[in-house]
């Protein structure tokens, strides 16, 4: 053997054999080179040369160590094995090229023998496997790539061996279930994820289509997690056929949970947003940069009046009345400039009947996902109403004012609530002489009112309240207290001239009922003032007069009774001294003359006497008493002229009267129906009562001849009037009983139909207890 | 019955005294009289006889209205003088005011209160009237 290893083989000394597979390895496609047992070349393929970079080197008989000096030593020990008889192969195994590069390659080593099995050397093959072996990374690559895409897409895989009823889940589709790594699902486990009901049924039907029928599917569900969590998944089945059957399902499995609760609250927004614009009361516009009206909602329609078609060929100038063309136009430019957020703007619109419609507009910008203006969001309420009152309210201050200029002679002043003047009108200014920028805003009340009268005021009131009362205060003391109070008042002219005025004053509230202020009004009473002294002065007078009157009345009446009485006196002394003479015809004369005077002047003492009665002798009477009494004063006429009487006053009328003179009217009056009763008919009297008011009524009516009213109503009540030629009339009875009554603060009333009768009314007083 | 020896008018007016003075004859009123015809004048005369106790008259009718002294000033002052006989005063008056009637009441020295004009009947009952006050 050692012999044969230091000798080098001679080819042409080969057997037929060896040498045509030499002649074949040198022809061989593949790398391929065949070695003595020295390892010394005896042949090599071109792919060998190509592979090995030997292609333009001498190598026959060579020695494989020497060209590839840097070979590695555990390949040196694989050939030594060989040669001793063994074969070996390596499936991936790689060197470095010279110039840096690995190269990938499977190789194979066989011993050949020759005639008596003796080891001749060894064959060796390599195949170069380096670009599938490329391909391997690269794929390796994508598939970790894909993985991890996956994972951070949270997009799992799964799969379901239909033959070995294996289920397999990725980390991913792990990690979405909320299962720890180490999970194995089974079928069942798998499907019960998926949430009972609608859900589980749509994976189980849907996968048993595409495991049994190879039907792909793509589904969004919802499953419940290990931690009970409800979660949006989608999950894809794609079929695997072998041989026409189908062994294996699998897809991917992903969580859209966010995504799909993001993209149903996105649209619940956009319904929300629908439902406020379409049906909000008031209305709701988008509108393009150009003016037109992208959409539009019913409240536009109601406040304009058109239909949304109809407005939507119209621009926003279309419908803005002419002079509020320009208003805001100024603030949608900052708008679109971005300087501010939204404006609010009142404008007129003209409605479809061309009517005007005020409006109240807020504009606020919409900005596409770059940032630039896309749209305008408009929303328009209708102020029309609002605008009404505002222009009515206006309307009644300016006439307000007006009122207030007019009063050229009333002074209307206003003060705050510290009495500082905060208007003054023309009156005002007229009677007090000061300019209303004088003295508004600058001077209080207490510049026209007399200090004297302010400080007797604040006395009385601070008395009357029971606490300290300013002399300020005192003008608005009533009104503070919610009353309003009129009284008399000095006011001083800025010339220092006084005045006399009437003031009212009345409390301004404010809309809580806080009292903020306090409006006076007074009056020039000058002239007012003047009359009343006139009218004083003329009473004084009247009363002067009165009482010269009644004293004359006195003396005229006591002096005439002193002559009378001496003249019956004298009289009578001739019946006594000289009885002849009282045959004479003029001696009844004389007395008939003495009696009259007599009478006369007795009358007149009545007359006089009454005029010194007041009220304060008045007292509460019962007038069915009274009235009882006079009937029994001309009882014995009655029964005389068969006479009767029907009485029907309440027995608890009373009335504030006189005795005396009650007792008089009454028989005055009863006296009268007997007297000028008519001789016709029976007589016949009715004395009834009811109350008026104040007034207590006695009516005394009869059926006697009556009195012409029309001839003599208005001396019927004089002095020494008759009207009958009833020799029994005093006509001074009824101006006595006038007088009693009206001196008991009472009247009298007279009706009366000639011939038919005659009613007189007594009105007396009653009493108010 | 019981005379009355002097009686005294105290009045201004001429044809009432001369008319009073002969009624009370044809009465038998009394046996002298007195006559004055105001307050004052008689006040100076009866002033001195009432101090003196002699000659007094028993009756006096009084005038109310008169001149420089009226009856109801001479009331005040002789209502004042110590006397020892006692003078009946009868106010003779055309007044009829009641005030004066009640003023009248408010005298105890005063009887009665009569109204002009007189007759013979009411001196007939002043007479016999008067032994009951005397």
């Amino acid at each position: 053997m050692t012999d044969l290893k230091n000798q080098l083989i001679n080819i042409e000394k080969l057997p037929e054999s060896i040498r045509s597979q030499v002649m074949f390895i040198n022809e061989a496609p593949t790398a391929i080179a065949m070695f003595d047992n020295n390892m010394r070349y005896l042949a090599a393929s071109g792919q060998w040369l190509k592979d090995y970079n030997l292609l333009d080197k001498q190598i026959i008989g060579k020695s494989h160590y020497d060209l590839s000096p840097y070979l590695r030593e555990d390949w040196r020990k694989v050939h030594q094995e060989c040669l001793m008889g063994k074969a070996k192969s390596g499936e991936e195994d790689f060197y470095k090229k010279s110039d840096g590069s690995v190269k990938w390659f499977k190789w194979d080593v066989k011993p050949w023998y020759l005639e008596n099995h003796v080891v001749g050397g060894i064959l060796i093959f390599t195949a170069d496997i380096t670009p599938a072996k490329y391909r391997e990374e690269l794929l390796f690559k994508y598939q970790d790539l894909l993985e991890r895409t996956n994972e951070a897409a949270r997009i799992g895989t799964w799969e379901a061996d239909l033959k070995q009823n294996l289920i397999t889940w990725s980390n991913v589709t792990k990690q979405i279930h909320e299962v720890a790594d180490d999970f194995i699902p089974s079928f069942d486990t798998a499907i019960n994820f998926y949430k009972e009901g609608e859900n589980r049924e749509a994976i189980l039907k849907h996968f048993n289509a595409c495991a049994q029928h190879g039907q792909d599917f793509t589904l969004e569900l919802i499953i419940i997690t290990t931690n009970g969590v409800e979660k949006w998944i989608k999950t894809t089945g794609i079929p695997v056929w072998e041989n026409d059957e189908i062994v294996r399902v699998y897809g991917l499995f992903q969580d859209i949970d966010e995504r799909t609760k993001a993209n149903k609250a996105l649209a619940l927004q956009e319904e929300q947003f629908r439902q406020t614009f379409e049906f909000a009361a008031n209305g709701m516009g988008l509108i393009g940069l150009d003016g037109k009206w992208l959409k539009v909602n019913q409240g536009i329609c109601n406040i304009l009046g058109y239909t949304k078609e109809e407005l939507s060929l119209l621009t926003f100038s279309d419908i803005t009345y002419q002079d509020d063309l320009l208003k805001g136009l100024e603030q949608l430019d900052e708008l679109i400039k971005g300087n501010i957020d939204s404006y609010q703007v009142e404008k007129r619109y003209l409605n479809k009947a061309q009517q005007i419609v005020w409006v109240l507009i807020s504009v606020s910008l919409v900005k596409n996902n770059l940032g630039e203006p896309s749209h305008l969001i408009s929303q328009i309420n209708n102020i029309t109403q609002r605008k009404l009152a505002q222009f009515q309210l206006q309307e009644s201050l300016s006439k307000l004012q007006g009122i207030q200029d007019a009063s050229t002679q009333v002074c209307i002043i206003e003060f705050d609530i510290d009495g500082k003047i905060i208007f003054f009108n023309k009156g005002a200014e007229n009677l007090l002489g000061y300019a209303a920028q004088e003295v508004v805003n600058i001077e209080n009340v207490t510049l026209f009112h007399l200090k004297e009268e302010l400080a007797s005021r604040a006395a009385t009131l601070s008395k009357e309240f029971g606490e300290e009362i300013s002399e300020q205060v005192s003008v608005f003391a009533y009104p503070l207290k919610g009353l309003f109070e009129t009284r008399e008042w000095t006011y001083v002219r800025k010339d220092k001239a006084t005045f006399p005025i009437l003031l009212t004053i009345t409390a301004i509230k404010n809309n809580l009922g806080n009292v903020n202020g306090f409006l006076a009004i007074a009056t020039d009473i000058s002239q007012i003032k003047l009359a009343e002294a006139e009218v004083n002065s003329l009473l004084t007078l009247t009363k002067e007069q009165n009482e010269r009157l009644l004293n004359f009345a006195h003396i005229v009446s006591h002096n005439l009774r002193s002559h009378s009485g001496n003249l019956s006196m004298i009289i009578d002394l001739i019946k006594m001294e000289i009885p002849e003479v009282t045959e004479n015809d003029f001696f009844p004369l004389l007395i008939e003359a003495s009696e009259n005077l007599k009478e006369t002047i007795s009358h007149l003492n009545e007359v006089v006497a009454m005029n010194n009665k007041t009220n304060e002798n008045l007292s509460s009477l019962n007038l069915v008493e009274y009235v009882e009494k006079g009937i029994a004063n001309i009882q014995a006429s009655l029964v005389e002229t068969g006479g009767y009487i029907f009485n029907s006053v309440k027995e608890d009328s009373y009335v504030m009267a006189i005795p005396a003179y009650l007792e008089s009217i009454l028989l005055n009056v009863l006296t009268n129906a007997v007297k000028y009763r008519s001789l016709q008919r029976k007589l016949c009297i009715k004395i009834s009562s009811w109350t008026e008011g104040a007034y207590t009524i006695v009516a005394i009516t009869d059926n006697g001849i009556g009195i012409d009213l029309q001839a003599h109503g208005s001396k019927i009540f004089g002095m020494y009037k008759t009207f009958h030629d009833n020799e029994d009339a005093r006509g001074v009875g009824l101006f006595i009983t006038k007088n009693q009554i009206e001196t008991m603060g009472g009247k009298i009333l007279v009706e009366s139909v000639l011939d038919q009768g005659t009613t007189f009314k007594i009105y007396l007083k009653h009493d108010q207890n | 019955m019981t005379k009355i020896e002097t009686a005294c008018i105290i009045d201004d007016d001429p044809i009432f005294v001369f008319a009073a003075k002969r009624m009370m004859l044809l009465a038998n009123f009394c046996e002298s009289f007195l006559v004055f015809h105001n307050g004052k004048k008689a006040l100076e005369s009866l002033e001195p006889l009432m101090r003196n106790g002699d000659n007094l008259p028993e009756v006096v009718l009084l005038d109310l209205n008169m001149p420089v002294m009226d009856g109801w000033q001479f009331l005040d002052h002789f209502i004042q003088i110590p006397t020892t006989k006692k003078i009946i005063v009868y106010i003779v008056t055309s007044s009829i005011d009641p005030e004066d009637l009640n003023k009248a009441k408010s005298y105890e020295v005063v009887s009665n209160y009569i109204v002009k004009p007189i007759n013979l009947d009411m001196l007939t009952e002043i007479l016999k009237d008067f032994p009951k006050r005397a």
